[in-house]
């Protein structure tokens, strides 16, 4: 039968009796491979039906998986053949799975958004307008405007972000997924952080983020380390 | 840390999302009607055919106008899943 992944995590961990119910509601079991193991859940196919019911069922598992170790959480819909398969596959890539468990021990995602400018984020006379059609000129002189705010903003981006690192090396081990979403406008990243210093993670950011540069700020977790974890999803 | 610690702050439907954005990454098709969305700007968009992806994954991969026939997870494995 099918074997469903949620998450790889430092061998000794059982899923808990009362919670461990997965996608399609199964069972979710611990599956031992060598220092690892993979909590896992027996399915009935080789695909999920892909409902929103699937996408909290496996992140619940691997948030439960949290309470016990800092887990290497896998994508939604990672299936292998049976038991024997997600075996092999563990063990081909052992060396990097340890790697990742040891990358995130003790440590949560923090995802953080800010919006870089709110009268364009809420549609703004700029981001709305139409090129002019009247003139090539006027034409090329939108065009000229319309990649200076682009500019404007990706530098206004960059300064933020710098800052933020900045201001949270003492709480952050390591950032990742940084992007600049420059129509939006949008700045996002991914913190990993010790999980004893979220709320400290916190504080910084938000006096960063909307005190210091008076910008909506938008926080969530802590999550799985999900972005920092791409072996689990090879 | 106990359950407690470890519940998500901040805006419910920002963090129904942010859920999706993790636990999907690469695209999947959702059989459901979800609309995330922030200060009018939409985080993750739902097309018609229910094929949702976040704006970053959209951006690196471009698969936004790819169709989608089925609503199973062979998107997901194509790409390079178990």
């Amino acid at each position: 039968m099918p074997t469903y992944l949620y998450c790889v995590i430092p061998a000794g961990h059982e899923p808990p009796a009362a919670t461990a119910v997965g996608v399609e509601f199964a069972p979710v079991r611990a599956l031992s491979c060598g220092e690892l193991d993979a909590w896992v859940s027996t399915v009935p196919g080789t695909s999920i039906a892909g409902t929103l019911a699937n996408a909290r069922a496996h992140d619940a598992v691997v948030r439960t998986a949290m309470s016990h170790a800092t887990p290497v959480p896998a994508r939604l819909g990672q299936v292998a053949g049976d038991d024997d398969d997600l075996r092999r596959w563990m063990r081909e890539r052992e060396d990097t799975l340890i790697r990742s468990t040891e990358r995130v021990r003790d440590c949560v995602e923090m995802t953080l958004r800010v919006l870089l400018n709110e009268a364009d984020a809420s549609g703004g006379e700029r981001r709305g307008s139409e090129a002019p059609r009247h003139s090539g000129r006027a034409y090329l002189d939108w065009l000229r405007g319309r990649q200076q705010a682009q500019q404007d903003t990706e530098r206004r981006a960059r300064q933020l972000h710098e800052e933020i690192a900045r201001q949270t090396s003492g709480v952050v081990r390591e950032t990742a997924g940084v992007s600049v979403h420059a129509a939006v406008p949008l700045l996002e990243a991914a913190h990993l952080v010790p999980r004893g210093l979220v709320a400290r993670h916190r504080d910084i950011v938000h006096a960063v983020v909307e005190v210091r540069w008076g910008l909506r700020l938008m926080l969530t977790g802590p999550w799985a380390p999900y972005t920092f974890c791409a072996a689990a999803n090879e | 840390m106990s359950d407690s610690e470890f519940e998500l702050a901040g805006d419910e439907r920002l963090v129904l999302g942010d859920l999706l954005n993790h636990v999907l990454d690469k695209g999947v098709v959702i059989s459901g009607d979800v609309t995330i969305s922030v200060a009018d700007i939409d985080l993750i968009r739902v097309g018609l055919n229910l094929f949702i992806t976040s704006i970053q994954t959209e951006l690196q991969h471009a698969v936004m106008e790819r169709p989608v026939a089925d609503a199973d997870l062979s998107v997901l494995r194509d790409s390079g899943g178990t």
